[in-house]
């Protein structure tokens, strides 16, 4: 036993972001507990430079070749380096839109950016994690930290009963997930991620071992759905995405996401790639679902985080319909969409948080009446948004779904491509109908902006983004598709 | 019939039985100890497959530490038994349906024919020297030195998450300042002002 | 002798009770947690009997780090149904519904 153990001190420079950030959370929360309040600022600015920092540190690593360390567990290569400098990075814009919610609406606590700095340690633990054991772990620590940032605002019943909706179906889908590890592993012997590929890639795989490694599939998918938030499993996403404070709303819908395919990714793709005609098949009808449910339901809300959601069940869809080819480009197309998703996402809620005020939640879409009027500028942001998340060319949205349904396409699946196109023009609906409160209607309240200066900066970039990147999709595309 | 399958069928029908107590007990109290009582089993069971060191911590950890944590709520918050069950039996007829169907599912999933003894030998019982803990202490700290690392990042969230949630003393909470109160003069309590009191001529 | 298949379909048992309780369950959190815990020690003789007869320790190990988890989770867990008490003065809640559209 201890001799097939060896351990290469070298080996922990690959995992230096991790370390870093790890050493870097304990040193805030330390430091956190002797700030008086005046200082309170200096945690949000020792957050943002951690993740810089760990962005960096990630980024130097990028076109390492493909290496597995400790013994097995994790693994380092170019889509491991590439997801965490997109994390550290979306996370950062997220935490400047996050720091005026949290001042005005009394949240800001030096924990709620340690928990946040928490759980992205535990979403690069995924994307690096290599055996069933870190995948587990990685995930639990996200989770347990995106718990406790819910319902960090403790005094409103809302987040709390959300917190707790979130707490229990998490952990329900944390028992289905570990009963299809234990299947896995009871199979293949191993938890690792290479060893249990090579099991299930074996071309002598007997009745027996295909039966129960699809009996495990099950369980596999039906807990990664339900972190992703696929229908029939997203009864938790409505709910925990009205109740949550904004800023955590917003952070939940974005950044874990990349967690979350990665873990698919690697799972399903690394590991049981050879299964893929088993769960294509689920994967097919939770996409299907996804997107018409998602589509129709949001039509009839009239709370906009609420809209969002459904929206977000309805992108999820379209991300594994990407997974559903079972090719290369396919999964670079889905790999695209979370990445376009991710930055429409927080630009959206970037705007819901600005036009936040002291003890006021801007959460409905009739807060929307008459923005043009007041702010041109930010209307004009979230007609980009929300023709953008619509798919209209030649904003960003549109190629992503673009890149899927060509993928689908080429796949063989065109009654699928016309089924996600068509749910796609109903869910255009409902974001044009922001966009006419915002053009063609008066605003009933007061809705001028008072944010400071840098979360106007931050958000003007994102929203630009959105479509200078729709203009050159083709160098991201390309970069989407050299992960695999 | 062998002594360790009399041993498995004893331990599994306590298991089985009070696990079942659990859910339809209408007394969460009552419901932990009948939880205590399946846990118990469950180690049973994990001696008889040769884990010694994961049956005592279950015991020790979960009877001793997390059981006793939710007795400890289930007290503190002294909750109203009425309102709980308001839903329970709606639900109960579709519920074992739904149960049984998948009980015989996985059955014959996971029968004699996946994993018979014919199929999975079982393997010999280790010697009398055997020593679980030392095996599973010399690939904790080796082979799974990471993962062991990423427990104690788990404990640290656990931590922090319930003190944050919790502890009732806000950093801007009023409160007295000990010091302040003892330091305290005469002039900073009273304030003298001249009031010029408006004369008769002003109404 | 015990076979393998006993083991598995025990714990099946067990995992499938652990459901059922959810599903009836549905606004007792204390209960929730209880049935969360009843499929976890499924899910932990799974791998316990699976490293028994394949003879390897990992999923023993593997175990060893869901009791962890599993302590974790009951701390925040119950933390934050404290909070829901002091906020509501109840712990009846239904999580699974979904219904207001």
């Amino acid at each position: 036993m201890m001799n097939t153990f060896q351990f290469d001190t070298a080996s922990l420079l690959l995992a230096l972001p991790e370390i870093f950030l790890l050493s870097a959370i304990v040193v805030v929360l330390l430091l956190d507990l002797f700030l008086t309040k005046r200082f309170k600022q200096v945690t949000y600015y020792l957050t943002q430079a951690s993740l810089l920092i760990t962005g960096v540190l990630s980024y130097n690593l990028i076109g390492h070749p493909e290496t597995v360390i400790f013994s097995n567990s994790f693994v380092l290569d170019d889509m491991a380096s590439v997801f965490k400098v997109f994390m550290m990075g979306f996370s950062m814009v997220a935490m400047v839109y996050s720091r005026h919610y949290l001042t005005q609406h009394s949240l800001f606590r030096g924990e709620y950016f340690i928990l946040v700095l928490l759980s992205i340690l535990g979403m690069m633990v995924m994307v690096s994690g290599y055996s069933l054991l870190t995948l587990y772990l990685g995930l639990e620590i996200l989770s347990l930290s995106l718990y406790t940032l819910i319902a960090i605002a403790r005094k409103r019943s809302g987040a709390i009963e959300a917190a707790l909706k979130y707490f229990v179906l998490g952990a329900i889908a944390s028992g289905l997930l570990l009963y299809g590890m234990s299947m896995i592993y009871g199979i293949s012997g191993s938890l690792n991620i290479s060893d249990i590929s090579a099991f299930a890639s074996d071309a002598n795989l007997g009745a027996r071992e295909t039966l129960i490694i699809n009996f495990g599939l099950v369980f596999l998918v039906i807990g990664i759905a339900f972190k992703l938030g696929a229908v029939p499993f997203h009864m938790w996403v409505p709910d925990v995405y009205q109740g949550s404070p904004t800023s955590v709303t917003m952070f939940i819908s974005t950044v874990p996401k990349i967690a979350a395919v990665a873990m698919l990714v690697r799972i399903l793709v690394d590991g049981l790639g050879a299964m893929h005609a088993y769960w294509a098949d689920l994967f097919m009808v939770l996409a299907v679902l996804s997107i018409a449910l998602g589509s129709v339901v949001a039509l009839m809300q009239t709370n906009i985080k609420r809209m969002l959601a459904y929206s977000t069940i309805s992108h999820v869809g379209f991300i594994m319909l990407g997974f559903v080819t079972g090719v290369v480009s396919g999964y670079g197309a889905a790999v695209f969409y979370v990445f376009v998703y991710i930055l429409i996402s927080l630009a959206a809620f970037g705007i819901i948080i600005l036009l936040n005020k002291e003890g006021f939640e801007a959460d409905q879409i009739s807060d929307f009446k008459g923005l043009s009027k007041h702010s041109p500028w930010f209307a004009l942001m979230m007609l980009a948004v929300m023709l953008s998340m619509a798919g209209v060319p030649p904003f960003i949205g549109f190629y992503s779904k673009f890149f899927i349904l060509q993928q689908v396409i080429s796949a063989g699946f065109i009654t699928l491509a016309v089924v996600a196109v068509v749910f796609a023009v109903i869910s255009a609906y409902y974001y044009l109908q922001i966009i006419k409160s915002m053009y063609f209607e008066d605003a009933d309240k007061d809705i001028t902006i008072s944010a400071p200066m840098d979360i106007q900066l931050v958000l003007s970039i994102n929203a630009i983004l959105i479509l200078v990147v729709g203009i050159f999709p083709d160098f991201w595309m390309k970069l989407a598709l050299s992960l695999f | 019939m062998t002594f360790d399958q009399i041993l498995f069928y004893v331990f599994s029908f306590w298991f089985i039985a009070s696990s079942l107590a659990m859910i339809f007990s209408r007394n969460a109290a009552k419901a932990v100890l009948f939880l205590i009582l399946s846990f118990f089993s469950a180690a049973s069971i994990w001696i008889l497959l040769e884990a010694e060191f994961l049956a005592i911590t279950l015991i020790l950890v979960y009877v001793g530490a997390v059981m006793v944590l939710f007795l400890f709520v289930i007290k503190m918050l002294n909750i109203d038994k009425s309102t709980l069950r308001a839903k329970f039996t709606g639900y109960l007829p579709l519920g074992l349906l739904v149960a049984a169907i998948i009980i015989v599912e996985m059955t014959l999933v996971l029968g004699g024919n996946q994993f018979g003894l014919d199929i999975v030998t079982a393997p010999a019982r280790h010697a009398a020297d055997y020593s679980n803990i030392t095996v599973l202490a010399m690939q904790l700290y080796t082979v799974y030195v990471y993962p062991f690392e990423l427990a104690a990042v788990l404990l640290l969230i656990a931590i922090i998450a319930s003190i944050t949630l919790v502890q009732r003393n806000e950093l801007n909470r009023k409160k007295q300042s000990i010091s302040e109160q003892v330091n305290v003069q005469a002039k900073d309590r009273v304030r003298l002002v001249s009031i010029t009191t408006p004369s008769k001529e002003d109404k | 002798m015990v076979s393998l298949s006993d083991y598995l379909i025990l714990s099946a048992i067990i995992f499938c009770i652990g459901l059922v309780g959810i599903f009836v369950n549905r606004t007792n959190i204390i209960t929730l947690l209880m049935c969360v815990e009843l499929i976890l020690v499924a899910v932990n003789t799974n791998f316990i009997a699976f490293s028994h007869f394949l003879g390897n320790e990992a999923g023993q190990i593997f175990v060893f780090f869901i009791l962890t988890v599993a302590a974790a989770e009951v701390a925040i867990g119950l933390a934050i149904l404290t909070l829901l008490f002091r906020n509501k003065g109840t712990i009846s809640v239904d999580v699974t519904n979904s219904l207001k559209g």
